[in-house]
């Protein structure tokens, strides 16, 4: 059941490091350029890699909170034709429930982050 | 394992590699053409864009940046192609599958949350403030359609009362659930350019970014980005094909054919849409992602789920 | 060997041309455009994305540095060219051309390259000094000592170190910060790599350069600095939390970006905190080639195809810029009103542009007011509707030191829209050499 998708990892895997060796004999040269990174033509005065300040990380709790209820969604999705409407209206009270949350962080802007 | 389907022998993998990056040459062809009339040539002139991309690539010297964090940048750079065929291993061509799994709407649905990881690698790794900007705008961008995205995709798995992928295509028979779930199928539609990062949701690739994550990357490993990209499109529009257009369901040719004329067709909208909108910026683009886009989509759902349910008794 | 060739052959068909305009050489600029469209090439993001570097202009000495070290950027096989007039556009890619496609010249050169980088000289270092006063004046902020620098390129390993010691410092010792432990620590497993790639390059080539980064990563004993450059160092976020502080300079080797433009900006993440700007002038005996007459149908076009492509909308740009050059031909809009009323629908129905650029405060008018889609939708319409007899409505430019203040807070992607939109004229530019209008 799997055996395809592993395949097919192997294949992807393989296919490009293959297009990397191939590079290697196609290029005008095999090894690669040193090179400062890009910065409009000036020197970097520090590495780039940093702490960034990721302003948005209020949203990712918000969305952590709806992703861990997709594990509840997808069995339920199998269900829900047999289980009948009280399936549905469990479900959609918790994500009204959820939602709530959603408009209230929007509220307090937690949604705005510049 | 559903009997809707034939799983096909592991043998066939390459052929559904082959038919995957033909896909995606074929959106990079569209997309050529369409470059080439906006710039007043004639659009056969921009036929041959992808072969000269490629070309021109090949030839390219990579390129190494100082102190660039070299094993996390070759994943990144390396993982949207596989993670794009990993993709269609779940999507039947016809009546034909390489792997019917139970959870197959669950699968494709990891593999797209990987490309979050693999993009944010991409503009980590070569050490630059451009391409590292553009990684973290990736992230705030995948905050605003994710969700959209799972809840879109669980509409069909609801309707059809199954996780497997063949399990909604044969439930689609007569009426496709693009027909009746319209919210729904324009909301995957959406994501699929997102997480193939086209515009209007290419801001972490932004002209304002130099590239963004593509900022320094050459040669081979833009090709690979790059491909990568396109091959995601072409997947995610294969994986639409299955869940909401009908998969190989049609009149008059084989099955096998409708699905790769939907996905063909269907990508070459993808390509006109990316073409004709500007880029909108990711901070204007999470508010409306949570607070308009996510409640059409639950909204969606839960009509969905009732007619599932007063259809059903 | 034909497989070669025939691989040669088809990878120079769509070069790809990373143009820098000198501030005075506007109409050579959109000439360049022009053939580059008309050839199916297309222009490059970034210097990793180029295969042609073309200068329109007479480069003063700072700036001539920074495209020094974009040349040294690019990826290879690369070739480089100068265009002085409008005129010379043609034969300019032509031979960029020829070079591009002379494999054994390309692999020559490729094989010429050093193994260690080029390290240029940093955004504030004056190499020969002959831009001397060419505006640190503008600076609201209390810039940093590298204008003093005596700024040898090859050297810019001591200036580095003691110019940022006390903040690499402070970045060391808090790095156990709570927001974003992810990234903090993969930053250091990747700085630890980035030593070691730096010992492998000196191993490759073993030059002096190399010794001399090992010698100030000794001297500096308790601030590790990976290939001589310092690691970023810490300041307070708007949010009580200690964020890295990056500085990065946009302008002026940067497509869709004000001729000659240096924005040094101070960034957390991707808000610019702080912000200096000047001009890098033309060379002192230069003389430029002029620009659009500005606020004429033609200026209009091109400040709108600058913001349509910061903007990310490629096909509208190119239908501004298309127009540009049709209206620069025809000498008054006539046969272009169709295209231009077209353009004009279509940006002003657009509704994710209006989602973009709305609230991006604008550079123009004095006092500045408005936001850049209202700027981009009174370019179009000065386009269509020119003043009777040929005067071009005016431009209210505002001055480059309104500049800092209006970036200030604003995230990267909003300055670069604000930027592209400013009216800082380039003629204004040019005539005040030192920035100051």
């Amino acid at each position: 059941m799997y055996l395809g998708a592993a395949v097919m990892l192997l294949l992807g895997v393989g296919g490009a490091v293959a297009a990397v060796l191939l590079h290697r004999a196609t290029s005008v040269a095999a090894a690669p350029v040193a090179t400062l990174p890009f910065l409009s033509g000036w020197r970097p005065e520090e590495h780039a890699l940093s702490r960034f300040h990721a302003r948005y990380y209020p949203v990712t709790l918000l969305f952590l909170a709806f992703d861990v209820e997709m594990l509840y969604m997808y069995p339920w999705a199998v269900v829900v034709a047999e289980v009948g409407i009280s399936a549905v209206v469990e479900m959609f009270v918790f994500l009204g429930v959820l939602m709530v949350g959603v408009l209230w962080a929007w509220r307090e802007g937690a949604l705005r982050w510049v | 394992m559903t009997g809707a389907l034939t799983q096909v022998p592991a043998g066939w993998v390459p052929l559904a590699a082959v038919l995957l990056l033909a896909l995606a040459a074929l959106g990079a062809t569209v997309d050529g053409a369409l470059a080439a009339r906006a710039q007043g040539r004639h659009w056969g002139s921009g036929l041959g864009l992808p072969m000269a991309e490629t070309a021109r690539l090949l030839r390219q010297r990579r390129r190494r940046t100082v102190a660039a964090d070299r094993p996390l940048w070759l994943i990144g750079t390396g993982g949207l192609l596989v993670v794009a065929l990993l993709m269609v291993v779940v999507v039947p061509l016809g009546r034909w599958t390489l792997s019917d799994l139970p959870v197959g709407v669950v699968w494709f649905n990891a593999m797209d949350v990987v490309v979050w990881a693999l993009v944010w690698l991409a503009g980590w790794g070569p050490n630059s403030a451009h391409s590292l900007v553009g990684g973290y705008r990736f992230l705030a961008q995948a905050l605003a359609y994710e969700l959209p995205l799972m809840f879109a995709i669980t509409a069909p798995a609801v309707a059809a009362g199954s996780l497997a992928v063949g399990d909604v295509v044969a439930a689609q028979e007569g009426l496709w659930f693009a027909v009746w779930m319209p919210v729904a199928f324009l909301v995957f539609c959406g994501a699929v350019l997102a997480f193939s990062v086209r515009a209007p949701f290419s801001a972490p690739a932004g002209a304002d970014l130099a590239g963004g994550v593509l900022a320094d990357s050459s040669g081979i490993d833009r090709w690979l980005l790059l491909a990568g990209r396109w091959a995601l499109m072409a997947a995610g529009s294969a994986f639409a094909v299955a869940v909401f257009l009908g998969g190989g369901h049609g009149p008059l040719l084989p099955a096998w054919l409708w699905s790769l004329v939907k996905t063909g067709a269907l990508l070459a909208v993808l390509v006109w849409v990316r073409r004709r909108l500007p880029t909108v910026r990711p901070d204007r683009l999470l508010p409306f992602g949570w607070v308009v886009v996510l409640p059409l989509v639950l909204l969606q759902l839960l009509v969905v789920a009732v007619v599932v349910v007063v259809g059903g008794s | 060997m034909g497989l070669r060739r025939r691989l040669t052959a088809a990878a120079v068909r769509r070069a790809t041309v990373l143009v820098v305009e000198v501030p005075g050489w506007g109409r050579t600029r959109c000439a360049v455009e022009r053939e580059i469209r008309d050839r199916g090439w297309r222009p490059a993001a970034s210097p990793a994305d180029a295969d042609v570097l073309l200068v329109c202009g007479r480069p003063g000495a700072r700036l001539a540095a920074a495209v020094d070290l974009a040349w040294e950027q690019l990826p290879g096989p690369r070739a480089r060219a100068e265009v002085l007039t409008p005129s010379g556009a043609s034969a300019a890619l032509d031979r960029a051309l020829d070079g591009l496609a002379d494999d054994d010249g390309q692999r020559a050169d490729a094989a010429a390259r050093p193994g260690d980088p080029a390290m240029g000289i940093g955004a504030d270092e004056d190499p020969d000094g002959d831009d001397a006063g060419s505006g640190h004046e503008t600076s609201d902020e209390d810039s940093d000592d590298g204008d003093s620098d005596d700024g040898d390129s090859d050297d810019g390993d001591s200036d580095d170190g003691d110019s940022d010691d006390g903040d690499s410092d402070d970045g060391d010792s808090g790095d156990g910060d709570s927001g974003d432990g992810d990234s903090g620590d993969s930053g250091d497993g990747s700085d630890d790599d980035g030593a070691e790639d730096d010992e492998s390059g000196e191993d490759e080539s073993g030059e002096d350069d190399a010794d001399d980064s090992d010698d100030s990563d000794e001297m500096d004993m308790d601030m590790p600095m990976p290939a001589g450059i310092p690691l970023a160092g810490g300041g307070e976020a708007r949010d009580g939390l200690e964020m890295d502080l990056l500085h990065v300079p946009l302008g002026p080797v940067l497509p869709a970006w004000p001729p000659g433009l240096v924005l040094h900006c101070t960034v957390q993440g991707d808000v610019v905190q702080e912000a200096r700007a000047e001009v890098l002038p033309p060379g002192p005996d230069a003389e430029p080639d002029g620009d659009l007459v500005q606020g004429s149908p033609a200026d209009r076009c091109d400040r709108a195809a600058r913001i349509l492509t910061v903007a990310g909308w490629a096909d509208a740009a190119a239908a501004a810029a298309r127009l540009r050059d049709e209206l620069l031909d025809a000498d008054g809009p006539g046969s272009s009103r169709p295209a231009l009323d077209r353009l004009d629908r279509r940006v002003r129905r657009s509704w994710t542009l209006r989602r973009s650029l709305r609230g991006v405060p604008a550079a123009a008018g004095n006092p500045p007011a408005g936001d850049v889609h209202d700027q981009l939708l009174r370019h179009l319409d000065q386009a269509r509707h020119p003043r009777e007899g040929g005067v071009p409505t005016p431009v209210a430019t505002v001055p480059l030191d309104r500049l800092p203040d209006l970036v200030a807070g604003q995230e990267l992607a909003a300055v670069r829209l604000l930027v592209a939109a400013a009216d800082l004229s380039p003629a204004t530019l040019v005539r005040s050499g030192a920035g100051l209008s």
